[in-house]
């Protein structure tokens, strides 16, 4: 009896931490998550979505097949994500190097480039819609000043998706340009002490030394970079929804800027189509669980030195 | 006194990257400037072709209208009232799992764990749809127990108080219990200060984190008085006709509390940052 009575209180403390929490999982991860998978598979009735029909994998193949906003959607999600790695990792480096390369006033540097990077996504938005402004923004300004043409931007369905894409990375640099600096000056000085030595050049020592030391930062933020803009709702949501003032919801002008997630939103909120929705939804799920454990797997060995 | 050859070079080389780095800096410091002298400008002169840079005739009309016509200090409150909470909330239920996943021996410990950080890698709009079904079925819709309770708890939190615990020694904990001394004693007065740094680092990423939340307060609030500060600012965009001195204003307001953290916090905040790797 003591024994039994010993176990139960041992138990207790873990069960009253680990309990609520885990009811919390149960109603706001798993529960929703497992109406995702539901409903995506379903033919979903808005005024009773008990009586949805089973209709397997409809809703997905529809995507493929009929729904042109989805393969839209698609390609600019690639879109978005591969521009937005390829500019924010070499020019993060660029700036960490640099700031490597400087004995004074590296905090100054660090806190002008940073700062975009905490601000919300909503404020960063909505003040480059105002700098994108056709007729008097800042950037039509310059362009206007150095004597070349002024442009739409977000008005224009061709550059409104990169525009986005501009306002993110300016935003996002701040954090490559941090993860680098912190990783450039955690490396051993041996290695570039002994090439020194050897006679090596900058950018020998740069190219043949720094950058391999680097290559488990660099791996990291690529897979870190694509699971986040793989999911980014706000910047789209902010910047197209008035189509930069010609009206019209989110992903505009047309669908020009459509993204996955904003195509969650678009379907589920104002049309209703629950089920469409969560497919689009899964299918990003499943993209980014696999960029997740390809995180998880490249990053478990840590670099020896 | 002259420098030697190699001396001036290498001076050379440290001006031409300092140069650099003003011009880059400039980058992202010229549109926060741009958006400052434009929030003293009056709406004439904001939309004035072609545009000043300074204020002609400097006001603080645009401050006085949004907080007073279009209610921001309402919407200031509930975003901290919200931020708060949760931060609360978060950092409370990150230490104290940390601490039973730390220190305590019971079946399914790291199945448990497991389960709890799968919560990484779901993707938001996965649960938004069916949060918000659920959410709005028990009508809390338009409520703050609604804008919180969905994101209360930080499987990144748990996650990392975990790492930090982790390193405390077993044998205090169990020198506490000899003494006689009950879990809460042992979490208030051993685990909680030997991994402050770790549940302060939580604390300020959750509250960084919700301070800009925009998505869940868009699905679940609709009477403008539950407006917190990002949808307050993204609604200034859903008119037809775009106000630009309140955008400018607007986004100056949400811009302002960050970068006062910001310069008092900045060392905090960039080892937080490089050392858990997740951006803000």
């Amino acid at each position: 009896m003591a024994s039994k009575s010993f176990i139960k209180r041992k138990y207790l403390f873990p069960i009253a931490v680990l309990g609520p929490i885990f009811v919390w999982y149960i109603l706001f991860m798993y529960y929703p998550l497992g109406y995702s998978l539901w409903s995506s598979l379903h033919l979903w009735v808005v005024e009773n979505p008990l009586k949805s029909t089973f209709i397997g994998l409809k809703n997905y193949i529809d995507l493929f097949t009929i729904d042109p906003r989805f393969k839209k959607a698609l390609i600019n999600t690639l879109i978005y994500v591969l521009t937005k790695s390829i500019v924010v990792i070499p020019v993060g480096l660029l700036i960490a190097s640099c700031l490597e390369y400087i004995k004074r006033g590296q905090r100054f540097y660090i806190f002008a480039v940073f700062l975009p990077a905490l601000c919300s996504a909503t404020a960063v938005g909505i003040l480059f819609t105002y700098l994108y402004q056709p007729r008097f923004g800042l950037f039509n300004v310059l362009l206007k000043r150095v004597g070349l043409e002024t442009q739409p931007f977000l008005s224009s369905p061709k550059q409104a998706l990169y525009c986005v894409i501009a306002t993110d990375s300016w935003q996002y640099i701040g954090f490559t340009t941090l993860i680098f600096f912190a990783g450039i000056m955690n490396m051993p000085a041996m290695f570039i002490e002994a090439a020194r030595v050897d006679g090596a050049g900058p950018l020998r020592i740069f190219f043949f030394i720094k950058l391999p030391l680097l290559g488990h930062t660099i791996i990291f933020l690529t897979v870190y970079t694509i699971i986040n803009a793989f999911q980014f709702f706000d910047f789209i949501f902010i910047m197209t929804s008035t189509g930069g003032g010609t009206g019209g919801a989110a992903g505009g002008p047309g669908y020009s800027s459509y993204v996955l997630s904003l195509l969650v939103y678009n379907e589920g909120m104002l049309r209703m189509q629950i089920d469409k929705a969560t497919a689009v939804a899964t299918i990003m799920l499943l993209i980014v669980m696999c960029l997740t454990l390809l995180q998880f797997k490249i990053l478990r060995p840590k670099w020896e030195y | 006194m002259s420098l030697s050859k190699k001396q001036m070079r290498g001076l050379q080389k440290q001006v031409v990257t300092h140069l650099i780095l003003v011009i880059l800096s400039l980058v992202f410091v010229v549109p926060f400037i741009w958006m400052f002298l434009s929030s003293f400008k009056p709406a004439l002169e904001i939309i004035r072709i072609p545009p000043t840079f300074f204020p002609e005739k400097f006001t603080f009309m645009n401050y006085k209208t949004i907080f007073e016509r279009l209610h921001f200090w309402r919407y200031f409150l509930n975003s901290i009232i919200v931020s708060m909470s949760i931060t609360i909330i978060a950092m409370f239920t990150s230490s104290l799992a940390g601490f039973v996943f730390t220190k305590f021996d019971f079946p399914g410990r790291e199945l448990i764990f497991i389960i709890f950080l799968t919560g990484l890698m779901i993707p938001f709009a996965v649960l938004v749809l069916p949060m918000y079904l659920f959410v709005s079925k028990i009508g809390l819709q338009d409520s703050y127990l609604g804008l919180i309770l969905p994101l209360c708890i930080s499987p990144f939190g748990i996650f990392l108080v975990r790492q930090f615990m982790e390193g405390i020694p077993m044998e205090m904990v169990e020198a506490a219990r000899i003494d006689g001394a009950s879990n809460m004693w042992i979490y208030f007065r051993i685990m909680v200060p030997l991994s402050s740094a770790g549940i302060g680092g939580v604390g300020v990423f959750t509250f960084l984190w919700t301070w800009n939340q925009l998505w869940w307060p868009l699905m679940i609030i609709s009477k403008s008085d539950m407006r917190t500060l990002p949808l307050a600012i993204a609604a200034l965009t859903f008119q037809h006709a775009k106000r630009y001195d309140m955008i400018v204003t607007g986004a100056s307001i949400a811009v302002i509390p960050v970068m006062i953290v910001f310069a008092f916090a900045q060392r905090r905040l960039i080892r937080g940052v490089t050392l858990t790797g997740m951006k803000v």
